[in-house]
């Protein structure tokens, strides 16, 4: 499943560093690099709150997002 | 059925075997002949088979074990992961953040662990870390090198042994071969997640660097162990060694489990223990959850599969 970062101008967040902090089951603990559009590919088993650390430009952001194995794509804006 | 001792003492070009008495190590019988068909243990590999090297002894790294800085047998606790409703915010640390940041990485053993820039088949980019066990032998996680929704092998790994920041003191190698076992690369199983990176015959990194033991502990002993694990978390950017240790939570026959804070980016850390002055490492972190972070537990197979491995970089 895709998991999209943007700013609040909704512009892609390229090259940061997301890592899964929360999810409702034991997932493998790889760093993930958001690509040009500012996306991830994650692999998602089980519906429940997913969190994220985003690493980017030197700040570290949080963010959480309930997922369903159903779903496609997930939008997160950073502030 | 032969037995043997298990474990291996990275910082000497040993045999792998080593005495130390039964009351520390662990005894265990061979593998029979099995079918390897059958046997998720069986190796697999992308079949970019390197050459083994050159004629160059290694040299060792005896003593370096003194380099070691204290922080690494505190006793140190969990943090506290926070979660935010969107839209995100900066991060906060709920309670104490009992991580530490390796700042040493030139001196062993944490120059012996590596930052890994892995460039999956499909393109996508990730981190994660790895360690030597020998000279141009890097293990980590097997969801490191072979990513089942990406492609399967990965195309390329950067192994950038004792990274701080833009700071490499030991420079860097791109690994193109890789090596894990059938339970992972076709069954996906998670106690077989472990693979090793070999990188090429005149990247021999690990002889500047040192390299850390391994070895198959009983349950009795792993239950009552104090685990260190060092890597390369990505909420700090992914370039900076940080430390925690811990004692275990729980043992079962393929996997350890503990409360020592790790993020993405650390899948691959060794999960060592210090004993007798030498470093062994008893599992590979693999995965995070808030129920406990988990190794690969390093016992009898995945024992001797990194002891092959370890034969391939030397």
């Amino acid at each position: 499943m895709i998991v999209q970062f943007v700013d609040a101008q909704g512009r892609p967040i390229v090259d940061a560093t997301v890592s899964v902090i929360e999810s409702p089951q034991p997932i493998p603990d790889l760093g993930m690099l958001t690509d040009d559009a500012g996306e991830i590919n994650i692999d998602v088993t089980a519906a429940g709150t997913y969190g994220f650390s985003l690493f980017h430009n030197g700040q570290t952001h949080r963010a959480t997002s309930t997922i369903r194995p159903s779903d496609t794509k997930v939008r997160l804006w950073v502030s | 059925m032969a037995k043997q001792k298990s474990g291996h003492v990275g910082e000497e070009d040993t045999t792998g075997i080593v005495e130390h008495g039964d009351q520390t190590m662990t005894e265990y019988e061979r593998i029979g002949e099995i079918d390897p068909n059958q046997c998720p243990d069986t190796e697999s590999s992308n079949s970019r088979s390197e050459e083994s090297g050159d004629d160059t002894e290694y040299e060792g790294c005896a003593g370096l074990e003194h380099d070691a800085p204290s922080a690494e047998s505190d006793f140190v606790t969990d943090a506290i992961h926070g979660s935010y409703d969107l839209p995100s915010v900066p991060e906060v640390l709920i309670g104490a953040d009992n991580r530490i940041r390796i700042r040493a990485t030139a001196s062993y053993p944490w120059r012996a662990i590596c930052a890994l820039k892995i460039t999956a088949a499909s393109g996508r980019r990730f981190i994660g870390t790895g360690w030597f066990v020998s000279a141009r032998t890097v293990i980590t996680a097997g969801h490191c090198i072979f990513m089942h929704n990406e492609g399967g092998w990965v195309r390329s790994v950067e192994v950038i042994p004792g990274m701080d920041d833009a700071t490499r003191p030991f420079g860097s190698a791109t690994g193109t071969a890789f090596r894990s076992v059938t339970g992972w690369t076709q069954s996906r199983q998670r106690e077989n997640d472990y693979g090793t990176i070999i990188l090429p015959a005149n990247a021999r990194l690990g002889d500047r660097t040192g390299t850390f033991g391994f070895a198959n502990r009983n349950d009795s002993f792993l239950r009552a162990a104090r685990l260190n694990l060092s890597g390369y978390p990505g909420d700090k950017g992914g370039n900076q060694q940080w430390f925690m240790a811990e004692r275990t939570k729980s043992v079962s026959s393929r996997v350890i489990v503990y409360d020592i804070d790790t993020m993405g980016g650390q899948s691959g850390s060794p999960v060592w223990v210090l004993q007798d002055g030498k470093r062994f490492a008893v599992g590979i972190h693999t995965n995070g959850h808030q129920s406990g972070n988990s190794a690969t537990r390093i016992e009898a197979s995945v024992y001797n599969r990194i002891d092959a491995w370890r034969a391939l970089g030397t």
